[in-house]
């Protein structure tokens, strides 16, 4: 069992609709002292879903792509743990994702305190730090790089696809972001051309561009 | 309570002078240290915020202080740049714009020798270089000798007169500045000197003799007890060897540098129980070697026994406390 800021954790859940991932899973468990809870499909809702581990489980792992493997979820892994975090479940999204998945995990990432790949989360010590760093955001205490400073963005360029690219002036990596219109506050959306600016709260303290995030647009 | 923070932002400069809730900046180097310490330390108006020149790792972290709202910003002052990106202007231009909603923020476009700006009686800050000719006739022309003045050749000089004590701080100050800042007869005898160029080539493909030659220009004539080099990991020639060994050479004066320096040490983490508690960049990496360097009425933390403790323990090959080699180049 693990004690992280006086919340006990015994038993963890494993979220992913490969039944062998889970099993693997279950192994890195057993090696930190843990139960497994495993969450077999099918997922109809988000909310059904965190239901059913809230009382199973004190956290849980969480694969992105739920239902590669027959219909195991109707969701996105980062949709659950968003939402579990967001009422106080600890939860890690732990994924191969892709260029292409960063935009549907990009909106989730402000309730999303640890993304790791598979390779990150090996040993027992990687799922305790990746589950303290949890437990301390949902208590408040957050990384500075997972903190939000209000900034400038300007678009640079907007595709025929329903995305535009974005700079952060006030962002030292000189990276831009993609982002869809439709995580644009609905007001702005018209707005969106090139040059146009506007400020928004963002992670600047971030330098990995998969883990950059954008909160509260100034409409 | 004033006080004076010398930020490990990584590889750049910030300073702070700090009087209760209020602050004087001086330099916004990278990343968000900076906000992150006036966020932790309670402080919610900045009254000045000085860019010494307009490289980015000194000005970058201006766009952010702007940004965020929540702190006050009164006045800037710097030198303005045609030479430097017009993006950048770009963007702080719309950012000052924006400041109009929270009381607007004075911009003075000129930050040269002669002025003081006095906080309480405890401080003193003196603007020491660029002379207002130097910053008027700007960085792609000429001096009066015929000598090229870069961005960094208007670099303001700053000391802080804190404490019964005097910090400067120089920017990115090159030979032609520093030229200017001698012919200009001020007292330039300081107790910290926070080292140009982050302990850098003093301009580009700079040779170790110019390097040593500038070290040695401006040592003899500021005098420091302790060298301070603000600088990143990531850049692993900092600081020169042969600036180090200059300073060495000129007798015992306590050398920090904000992060552990590649040359130092090739190992990847440091523990960090003798820095101080502000915030420093290089904290969750384990970079740090002195950190953030406080300076305060009673205390500098970490304390000269606290960093050569750790050096000692830490390092391999400390630049600061092995051999000298200056004799022998």
């Amino acid at each position: 069992m693990l004690s992280i800021r006086q919340r006990a954790i015994s038993t963890v859940g494993v979220v992913d609709d490969n039944q062998k991932a889970r099993q693997s899973r279950g192994l890195l468990l057993a090696d930190a002292g843990l139960n497994m809870f495993d969450m077999a499909g099918p997922l109809v809702s988000v909310a059904s879903a965190r239901q059913l581990l809230s009382p199973a489980c004190d956290a849980f792992i969480c694969d992105h792509h739920l239902n590669t493997n027959a219909n195991y979820a109707q969701f996105l892994g980062a949709e659950l743990v968003a939402h579990a975090v967001s009422e106080g479940l600890p939860a890690i999204l732990c994924t191969r994702y892709m260029v292409a998945e960063v935009l549907d995990i990009r909106r989730h990432l402000p309730m999303i305190p640890v993304l790791l790949s598979p390779q990150d989360l090996g040993e027992p010590d990687d799922l305790r730090s990746a589950l303290e760093i949890c437990v301390d955001e949902i208590e408040g205490d957050v990384l500075p790089e997972r903190r939000a400073w209000r900034t400038q963005i300007v678009v640079e360029d907007v595709a025929d696809d329903g995305t535009f690219i974005a700079d952060f002036p006030g962002w030292d990596t000189g990276q831009f972001i993609r982002f869809r219109l439709a995580d644009v506050p609905e007001e702005l959306r018209d707005s969106i051309r090139v040059g146009f600016r506007t400020f928004v709260s963002a992670n600047l303290g971030e330098e990995r561009p998969e883990r950059f995030f954008v909160v509260r647009w100034q409409v | 309570m004033t006080d004076l923070a010398i930020l490990d932002v990584g590889h750049g400069n910030c300073a702070v002078v700090r009087y209760g809730e209020r602050a004087l900046i001086i330099d916004a180097g990278p990343g968000v240290g900076l906000l992150e310490y006036l966020s932790a330390e309670g402080i919610s108006q900045v009254d000045e915020i000085l860019i010494s020149h307009a490289d980015a790792d000194h000005l970058r972290g201006l766009q952010r202080l702007l940004d965020e709202d929540r702190f006050g910003l009164d006045q800037i002052r710097l030198n303005s740049d045609a030479a430097q990106q017009s993006e950048l202007w770009k963007s702080l231009a719309y950012s000052l714009n924006d400041r109009q909603r929270v009381g607007g923020c004075r911009v003075s476009a000129a930050l040269v020798e002669g002025e003081t700006l006095a906080f309480g009686d405890e401080c003193r800050v003196r603007i020491l270089a660029p002379t207002v000719a130097l910053a008027m006739t700007g960085p792609g022309s000429t001096d009066e000798s015929g000598r090229r003045i870069t961005s960094n050749t208007i670099s303001a000089v700053v000391v802080v007169e804190i404490h019964k004590m005097r910090a400067m701080f120089s920017g990115d100050l090159d030979e032609v500045g520093l030229e200017h800042l001698l012919e200009s007869g001020q007292d330039l005898k300081s107790d910290l000197l926070v080292f140009p160029h982050h302990g850098g080539n003093v301009r580009t493909n700079a040779t170790v003799s110019q390097n040593r030659l500038f070290a040695e220009r401006l040592l003899d004539a500021v005098d420091p007890a302790q060298v301070v080099f603000s600088f990143g990991r990531s850049q692993t020639r900092n600081p020169r060897p042969e600036i180090v060994d200059v300073i060495r050479a000129k007798g015992p004066r306590k050398i920090m540098c904000t992060q552990m320096s590649a040359q130092c040490s090739a190992e990847e983490a440091f523990d960090g129980d003798h820095l101080a508690t502000a915030f420093a960049a290089g904290r969750s990496r384990k970079h740090c070697c002195a950190g953030t360097i406080m300076i305060s009425e009673h205390t500098l933390q970490p304390s000269i026994e606290e960093h050569t403790a750790f050096v000692e323990l830490s390092t391999a090959t400390p630049l600061c406390i092995r051999p000298s080699t200056a004799t022998s180049l």
